[in-house]
């Protein structure tokens, strides 16, 4: 098949007049994907109040919120009471989860870069993204409102289990609205797998062959299939759950001596099954950024790029047969609890690899300590220390243990800021001159690096050796056990460094609003690399590329003495021919 | 044309390009294309939401020694209302696949067609409503158990995208232009695939 | 700074007061060890290239990562974890929860049985009686107070009235979920005795973190003892007319 034959040809189409198309409904990624990143932006400073008011209330247990305490719990005069932590817990991890994390990565970098890095003027459906980013405003506001019922706010946890989760547990709407939230936030990102997936297959430019795509399109590109595949699952879970609220259907209340009934880990299966591959659909972008970027700043090629492919999808594969790893203690028999060990264990391996790629990319390098490839060794740093902890939650001797206490909540914390902590920060360094045409300040970026990098790794490091001690998880008072009284001095000691990762973002949102109207204009290439987003202006015009370029070589052609030789500079345009 | 310069990407400006596919050629079947992998897509996912559903019917009933479950009031069949709704299903069914065929050589061929489909799941959804009635009527609601929890549900869950589906055709007719070419095996494809979880369900929750 | 972390995580493990929980406690340490040697080696690779392989004035090697020798690096990776660490510990754990976790004592005469009701937010225990048979008038049932004999397996049979639960003991390196309408099996020999923790390790409502019992090891007299006097005390309480509190099932045979 021709490269005319493998993409369409791609009207250049006039930009749109009016301030409404132009910038509220408009179907031009470029914008849609910088609705994404404000609205995630906005949520993870909302997530990440609520973390600490759940740091406070750990730290000291019963004491009023110093200064807003009375603006937020004016019944209890400023301290957090038991309903009310239960909601914060809840409502930190659903906004960090759907409405931070994925709205960033895969909404905001997704759909901004991605064009741009296959040599596409748009995404495949235009009116179709438009159609994605509002579903996700409407899930939003939705869930905004479930902070504001009669009952409260949802306080299930992010997770929901029934029956807790069902007209049982939770009376209110607010937890009918989460479900409702929650299912729309789907809606979302079908609606852009859908996009990516298809753009990727049908909207490469000529000669850019599969393995020829920078890591950031191939891991947007699996997670998107991960994507497609199953949050419908969860879907499935929220309809009944859904069902059961509101209609009194049957599906997740327990059965009775008088009135058989379903059962409650039913949904545990149909939401692990999504929530095993969803936690693989958040790490994938950051990875894939990560990859792209270790190379561009150690100015060499990416180690073993197939290799590194092959095992993102090994890893993809895998990541749908895994999820029985969360429910060893529901009475799982032997069997099944054996074949999720091992099934588990085995996502090591192709783990490891992608580690040796990123160490043997930096390897011998000519390493250029940037704030974007701090923030990406950060990320490999921390994501190491995260993924090793994974292990100890594989194996279902240790896990009966570390099941439900905080090295759970060390672990994913490990993992899941690496990929939106450190991941979204590498990537909005990286590309805030591509997207809004100036650079940001490197001295503030490396200190809010250092900062976040360290808070990061005490904060949830020590969190691993609180659960190791046998913390429990979601505990409004952990002293209410003898057994913990010993650990507060410790919970306070991660409070503190959770209070001072907080106080550093500042340092961000001040870089970030000064650099959008004061940073020095970026040029189209400031980073000196060879993929096809910076072959055109910052910021690119409407439709991206004046003409849809030809790509020669691979993304990470850097290094070559070849090159060097014959044009002088170290790096390769992917849409200029190889020297002779 | 590949820009020599490295720190600029060309002359600036918009460019006026080929403008929109038109009709047959080359175009359109770069376009087609590209709505048949999204479509794809997008039926893989919906039918892995159905997939789930099942599977979770398939678990409670693996579950429960008998079927329905002890205690609970027995479903009564409704043969007449389930099989009317079927063969009406599969007729529209029908209908779209000659409209999809229609369509393939002039998009105002397809509309008789659309229309009779359009009807037959306007019938569907009518259908749909009379089993769920009757089924009030007879004292089984969500409520009353497990057996009756899996028909209400997947009941009404089907029957929302089968009013996507009347919605989406009832949109092709009514639109003035004719619809670009992906739009009509877009819209025939999501059909069929509501008429085939419905034949699942059909025999998984009814005849089973 | 490996050892470093795994001594500052050993002490941290409460005490362990289980005839099992030395297995578990022996996986844990080598999972410590194994994974604070990867990620340190990991770590000091990294370390090592940022010290030496930075700046503009030095060359980088143009390397794809496809010669022999990078595959050769990987596999190597790749199969010290998976032997290394993955492997050992997989066999090691599978054969403790074979011979403990998941090998319930449902032919042992000796095993001591009760069954558990949790709820919004508190534990009931059941215990048989005399005549060793549940839900029968001579049941002893007590809230948030478990007693055990040391010595002898401990097997509980546990559901919930309301919402999942977890029933967690720290000091047994054990836990099972408690779930409405399913009753789950747990076992473990105390082999000390004393007073220790029981935790509730599932969200179960505002009040989850005061669900909290207290397990009370006891040598065979002093069980004996206070069984005599729970006897008695629920001879004096037992109220045939109320239903909701013949809370208790026949003991559910092993699957």
């Amino acid at each position: 098949m021709s490269d005319e034959d493998q993409t369409q040809k791609q009207p250049s189409l006039e930009a749109h007049q009016t301030f409404w198309r132009r910038a509220v409904f408009s179907t031009d990624h470029k914008v849609i994907g910088r609705q994404f990143l404000w609205l995630g932006l906005v949520f993870l400073a909302v997530a990440g109040t609520l973390a600490m008011l759940i740091r406070w209330q750990l730290a000291h247990p019963g004491a009023p919120v110093p200064v807003v305490g009375g603006l937020l719990f004016p019944a209890t005069g400023g301290v957090v009471s038991p309903a009310a932590y239960t909601a914060l817990f809840t409502m930190h991890g659903t906004i960090m989860i759907f409405f931070a994390l994925t709205p960033i990565l895969i909404g905001g970098f997704g759909n901004f870069c991605l064009p741009l890095l296959i040599g596409a003027r748009d995404m495949a459906f235009p009116v179709l993204n438009m159609l994605s980013f509002w579903t996700m405003f409407v899930a939003t506001a939705i869930l905004t409102a479930s902070f504001f019922t009669p009952l409260g706010p949802p306080a299930a946890g992010w997770t929901s289990y029934p029956t807790l989760s069902t007209a049982v547990g939770a009376p209110g709407v607010a937890q009918t609205l989460w479900v409702l939230a929650i299912y729309l936030n789907g809606a979302s990102s079908v609606m852009g797998a859908v996009n990516y997936i298809t753009t990727v297959i049908r909207f490469r430019a000529p000669g850019m062959t599969f393995f020829r795509m920078p890591l950031t399109v191939w891991e947007l590109w699996l997670a998107s299939i991960l994507n497609a595949l199953f949050v419908p699952v969860l879907a499935a879970g929220a309809v009944l759950l859904f069902f059961d609220r509101v209609f009194g259907t049957r599906f997740f209340i327990a059965g009775s001596a008088i009135k058989p009934g379903g059962d409650p880990v039913l949904y545990q299966h149909l939401f692990w099954i999504f929530g095993h591959p969803e936690v693989y659909i958040l790490i994938l972008p950051a990875w894939g950024i990560a990859g792209d970027l270790l190379s561009f700043f150690s100015r060499k090629p990416a180690y073993g790029y197939k290799v590194t492919v092959g095992a993102l999808i090994a890893i993809v594969v895998l990541s749908g047969v895994v999820y029985g790893h969360h429910m060893f203690v529901t009475g799982m028999s032997p069997l099944l609890g054996e074949g999720f060990m091992v099934l588990t264990m085995l996502i090591s391996v192709p783990s490891v690899i992608l580690g040796v790629g990123w160490l043997g990319t930096v390897w011998r390098g000519s390493i250029r300590l940037t704030t974007p490839m701090l923030f990406a060794l950060g990320l490999v740093t921390v994501f190491g220390l995260g993924g090793f902890t994974g292990l100890f939650l594989a194996d279902v001797l240790s896990d009966v243990y570390l099941h439900d206490t905080f090295f759970v909540v060390g672990h994913f914390h490990l993992t899941m800021s690496a990929a939106v902590l450190l991941g979204a920060f590498a990537a909005i360094y990286f590309w805030f001159p591509k997207m809004f045409g100036r650079m940001m300040n490197e001295a503030l970026g490396k200190l809010h690096f250092a900062l976040t990098l360290v808070t990061v790794i005490v904060t949830f490091g020590l969190q691993l050796v609180l659960g190791y001690a046998g913390m429990q998880r979601r505990l409004v008072d952990p002293s209410a056990y003898a057994f913990l009284r010993p650990l507060m001095p410790l919970n306070r000691v991660v409070s503190q460094a959770a209070f001072v990762m907080g106080a550093a973002q500042v340092l961000f949102v001040v870089n970030f609003f000064y650099s959008l109207f004061r940073g020095p204009k970026a040029s189209a290439n400031p980073w000196q690399v060879g993929t096809l987003d910076w072959t055109v202006p910052s910021p690119p015009p409407h439709h991206n590329f004046d003409d849809i370029p030809r790509v020669f070589v691979g993304p990470h052609e850097l290094g070559n003495p070849a090159v060097k030789a014959a044009r002088g500079v170290d790096f390769q345009r992917q849409d200029e021919e190889p020297p002779a | 044309m590949i820009a020599a310069d490295v720190a600029g990407a060309g002359p600036a400006g918009v460019r006026a390009g080929q403008g929109p596919a038109g009709v047959g050629g080359e175009d359109e079947g770069a376009a087609r294309a590209t709505v048949t992998v999204g479509m794809t897509v997008a039926l893989a996912a919906i039918a892995m939401t159905f997939a789930a559903l099942l599977l979770a019917y398939a678990i409670v009933r693996v579950q429960s020694p008998v079927w329905p479950p002890a205690g609970e009031l027995a479903l009564p069949p409704l043969w007449g209302l389930r099989l009317a709704a079927t063969v009406v299903a599969v007729g529209g069914s029908g209908a779209m696949h000659a409209a999809a065929r229609a369509g393939r050589l002039r998009p105002r061929a397809a509309r008789p067609a659309l229309g009779a489909a359009t009807a037959a799941g306007i019938a569907f959804l009518l259908l749909q409503l009379f089993s769920l009635r009757a089924l009030g009527g007879a004292g089984v609601h969500p409520a009353s158990g497990l057996a009756a929890s899996v028909v209400y549900a997947l009941t009404a869950f089907h029957g929302l995208h089968a009013l996507v589906a009347v919605l989406l055709s009832l949109g092709l007719l009514a639109a003035r232009r004719p619809a670009r070419p992906g739009r009509l095996l877009a819209v025939v494809a999501f059909w069929h695939l509501v008429t085939a979880v419905w034949l699942i369900v059909f025999g998984a929750v009814f005849v089973a | 700074m490996t050892f470093a972390v795994a001594l500052t995580l050993f002490p941290a493990l409460p005490r362990d007061a289980s005839a099992q929980g030395h297995g578990i406690d022996a996986v844990l340490g080598y999972l410590t060890i194994t994974t604070a040697v990867a990620f340190g080696v990991m770590l000091l690779i990294l370390l090592v290239a940022l010290a030496l392989h930075r700046g503009r004035d030095r060359v980088a090697h143009y390397t794809h990562g496809t010669r022999p020798r990078d595959r050769v690096a990987a596999i190597v990776a790749g199969a010290a974890v998976l032997f290394g660490i993955d492997a050992v510990a997989v066999v090691r754990s599978a054969s403790a929860l074979r011979s403990g976790f998941w090998r319930y004592p449902d032919g042992d005469p000796r095993a001591y049985r009760v069954e558990v009701t949790a709820q919004q937010w508190a534990w009931n225990f059941r215990y048989p009686g005399a005549d060793g048979v549940f839900n029968t008038p001579d049941d002893v049932v007590t809230l948030n107070e478990l007693r055990v004999p040391v010595g002898r397996p401990v097997y509980l049979q546990l559901t919930s009235k309301d919402v999942v639960h977890s029933f967690y003991l720290p000091n047994f390196r054990t836990k099972i979920d408690a779930i409405p309408g399913t009753v789950t099996r747990l076992w473990f020999e105390p082999k000390e005795t004393g007073t220790f923790e029981i935790a509730c390790a599932q969200h179960c409502g505002a009040w989850h973190y005061k669900m909290r019992a207290e397990l009370t090891a006891l040598t065979e007299d002093e069980l004996g003892r206070w069984q005599g006097r729970a006897a008695a005390d629920a001879a004096l309480r037992y109220d045939a007319a109320d239903r909701e509190a013949h809370d208790g099932w026949p003991w559910m045979p092993a699957p």
